[in-house]
């Protein structure tokens, strides 16, 4: 249960002692067995969990809980269908819906397995009404290393209508052993088998101070690029859904845009050198993320068309799915390849190694917050300016340019924003979000320019689309 | 979310019995289910050993929104939850009274829970009266047992002429019969009779069981503490029929 209290003993011999003495000192009936086999899933970024929802699969049974309200639902699996990875895969339904607008475009893993010996006791008052439930429980964790953890535990499971009841047992529970733990089932599984939920984010998450060298800063910030990129790897290969390349890309951009910071600071060719290098990396992805974009949008694309000409679009998206499969295996190529692999090796090495006297300029030093506020200032200038010579005769190329300007501004006050009061900065960023995504669902209404015109070939598209009978 | 009234103008039939066990039943398949106790005489509350808060009454009831959020109380079975009544809803049709559009007063409040349950049931209190007419409007569907008596089918045929009468749909209305003695010629010929007179009859029939009126002595639904029962089964049989009737809706809780 979801609003349950979990307390937490170090051996199965102090929770049996408290055990006794509960049934000794409380009205408790029961005592029923259970085994329950609990595997969590959950996005790679931790969508769920960062919502207050728990999904898992218990024997066949998909069960999403919230635990802001303990409410749940539940979605009976077909035997034989195998696991489903995207909301797409499970039958229409309001369970389908509620998964669909958390997870989105993500792949559904298993974060953790859990098989428990369930005891059950329910506490009834003077009508033999149960007002709560215990449970003991033995709960095996199955995380990432190969042995299990075990960890003995006391639930108390609390009955609607019946709050003050509940708190007088948590009480009286605190009173003869731990107080509870804070959480719930998952996170104290995490805990035990050593992951940490929600542990992931696309974010520039670094934490800068005001006075730190400038030379010092930039580096952290490019470190946390760095590893946001290596870690979405590994998800890229294996193909696990499109967020793994999207989340890649954006961190090569910021590192691009990052690179821009560093005259003064560090020397003009490292800048050079390494924007080639990424922009080289960047560009070797473009087709793949393209075709994941027709293909995420594919119902979006039907829904265009009237219901009778529908089906006439299916060639076209057979002919997208396989050139995809040819750019994602041209793409994992990229990333096992030995260029590859010395790009980020020679990256490694100016971001982690101990600089070499020369290897810094003077700027190095000087305080970061000074850098900030000057990059910053000069971005939202530059941005001003053209913002306001946009009017009704602006072409798209202008506003576009406008577009990557604002882009480029928010990157650099993401990177800063430690810096800055939160809420303030938050807020610009948020705006200049904002902007973003209305140009995001209008260039999404360009790409249906695009396939229109590829009967001119006009637009790079995939190959043979451009080969496709009518 | 699916509201079922049990309802009839006679006393003592079986509303309370039914709705005790079908929401049981209903509630078994994954589906949220709430019962909502009427009667002052807190019948089904007794059935689930709930009893209402002390601050609860009839005033708060029709008040709505946290009132009711805040009585709901959990019974021993997973999914089904209970408000319970409290003796004055004995004054709940002047409480009724007083408000605005007073016919559609608990239609308006259980449309604010609509979304936390997939099936509401009704425990009514015998009589006509305002809280009767507000059951009308809040139901989606209203069921009404039938003893197989001369009195029970002329109050049930009153019932009718009353749904004519105010223009309410009485395809809503079915009626099942209950506490049935199958030895007893006249309720054999009284079956019969109304089975073949063109009203909307359930082909369930609930029969006299001493395991059905041993409910009160063990408190739970004869569906909980006997489901092996004839009793569970044929409250089984019935719960089918109606989701027949009902439509699957909610079948994901
Ligand atoms: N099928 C049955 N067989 C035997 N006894 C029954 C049956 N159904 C109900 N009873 C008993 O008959 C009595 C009245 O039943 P119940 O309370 O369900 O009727 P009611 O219509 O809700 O009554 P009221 O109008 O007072 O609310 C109860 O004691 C109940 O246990
Ligand atoms: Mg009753």
């Amino acid at each position: 249960m979801d609003n349950s209290l979990y307390f937490i003993f170090e051996d199965e011999g102090t929770r049996d002692e408290v055990l006794g003495q509960l049934k000794n000192g409380l009205p408790l009936t029961g005592d029923r067995r259970a085994e329950r086999k609990q595997l969590y899933l959950d996005t790679y970024d931790h969508r769920l969990y960062k919502k207050g929802l728990l999904l898992t699969n218990e024997d066949g049974r998909l069960i999403l809980r919230d635990t802001g309200d303990g409410s749940s639902l539940s979605l009976d699996l077909p035997a034989y269908g195998g696991m489903p990875r995207f909301w797409r895969d499970l039958p229409e339904g309001p369970f389908r819906d509620n998964l669909r607008s958390v997870i989105d475009v993500r792949a559904l893993l298993p974060v953790v397995g859990v098989e428990s010996l369930v005891n059950h006791l329910y506490l009834e008052n003077e009508d033999g009404k149960t007002v709560a439930h215990i449970n003991f429980e033995d709960v095996e964790v199955d995380g990432d290393n190969a042995d299990k953890a075990v960890i003995h535990l006391l639930e108390a499971v609390p009955v609607r209508g019946y709050a003050g009841e509940f708190e007088n047992l948590t009480r009286y529970i605190s009173a003869l052993g731990p107080a509870p733990a804070g959480g719930n089932i998952l996170s104290i599984a995490l805990g035990a088998s050593g992951k940490k939920a929600g542990d992931y984010t696309s974010k520039v998450s670094v934490v800068l101070t005001p006075d730190m060298p400038s030379g010092e800063a930039i580096k952290i910030i490019l470190r946390s690029l760095l590893e946001t990129m290596r870690k979405n790897e590994d998800g890229i290969v294996k193909d696990i859904d499109t967020e793994f390349l999207h989340d890649f890309r954006v961190a090569v951009r910021r590192t691009r845009s990052a690179l821009t910071l560093i005259r003064g600071i560090f020397p003009e060719n490292v800048k050079e050198e390494f924007k080639t290098e990424f922009a080289g990396i960047g560009k070797k992805s473009n087709e793949l993320r393209d075709l994941d974009i027709y293909l995420l949008r594919r119902e979006e694309y039907t829904e265009m068309l009237p219901p009778a000409l529908r089906a006439g679009l299916d060639p076209l998206f057979d002919i997208i799915v396989r050139e995809r499969e040819e750019a994602h295996r041209e793409f994992a190529l990229e990333l096992a390849s030995d260029s590859y692999r010395r790009s980020i090796e020679a990256w490694e090495k100016f971001l982690y190694e101990p600089e070499a006297p020369g290897d810094a300029l003077p700027g190095a030093a000087e305080p970061v917050i000074g850098l900030a506020k000057l990059r910053i200032r000069k971005r939202y200038k530059k941005a001003l300016k053209l913002g306001k010579a946009i009017d009704g005769s602006s072409s798209d190329r202008d506003l576009h340019t406008l577009r990557i300007e604002c882009k480029k501004l928010r990157y650099y006050l993401e990177f800063f924003e430690s810096l800055f009061p939160a809420d303030e900065i938050k807020e610009v960023i948020r705006h200049l979000k904002k902007r973003r995504q209305g140009e995001h669902r209008r260039r999404g209404r360009a790409h249906i320019g695009v396939i229109r015109e590829a009967e001119g070939n006009k637009v790079r598209i995939p190959r043979q689309v451009r080969g496709v009978r009518r | 979310m699916i509201t079922l009234a049990l309802y009839s103008m006679k006393g003592g039939v079986g509303k309370t019995a039914a709705a005790v066990n079908l929401a049981h039943l209903a509630s078994a398949g994954t589906c949220r289910t709430l019962i909502c106790d009427l009667d002052p005489q807190g019948a089904s509350s007794y059935y689930f050993r709930i009893k209402a808060s002390r601050n609860f009454n009839s005033s708060k009831f029709i008040k709505g929104g946290r009132f009711i959020d805040e009585n709901i109380k959990g019974t021993d079975y997973p999914n089904l939850d209970l408000l319970p009544s409290k003796l004055s809803y004995r004054n709940l049709d002047l409480a009724l009274d007083e408000m605005k559009n007073s016919k559609f007063r608990l239609r308006k409040i259980f449309g604010e829970i609509e979304h936390e349950y997939d099936y509401l049931f009704l425990d009514c209190p015998p009589g006509i009266s305002l809280v009767s007419e507000n059951v009308f409007n809040a139901a989606d569907y209203i069921f009404v047992p039938l003893i197989p008596t001369t009195l029970s089918v002329m109050t049930y045929e009153k019932l009718l002429d009353f749904f004519t009468n105010k223009e309410y749909d009485a395809g809503r209305l079915y009626a099942f019969f209950s506490m049935v003695e199958s030895k007893k010629s006249l309720h054999r010929e009284i079956m019969e009779k109304i089975e073949s007179g063109g009203h909307n009859v359930l082909r369930t029939r609930i029969p006299y069981r001493s395991d059905i009126e041993r409910m009160g002595v063990y408190r739970e639904p004869v569906t909980a503490f006997l489901p092996q029962s004839d009793s569970a089964r044929i409250y089984a049989d019935l719960w089918e029929e109606i989701r027949g009737i009902t439509g699957k809706g909610g079948s994901e809780g």
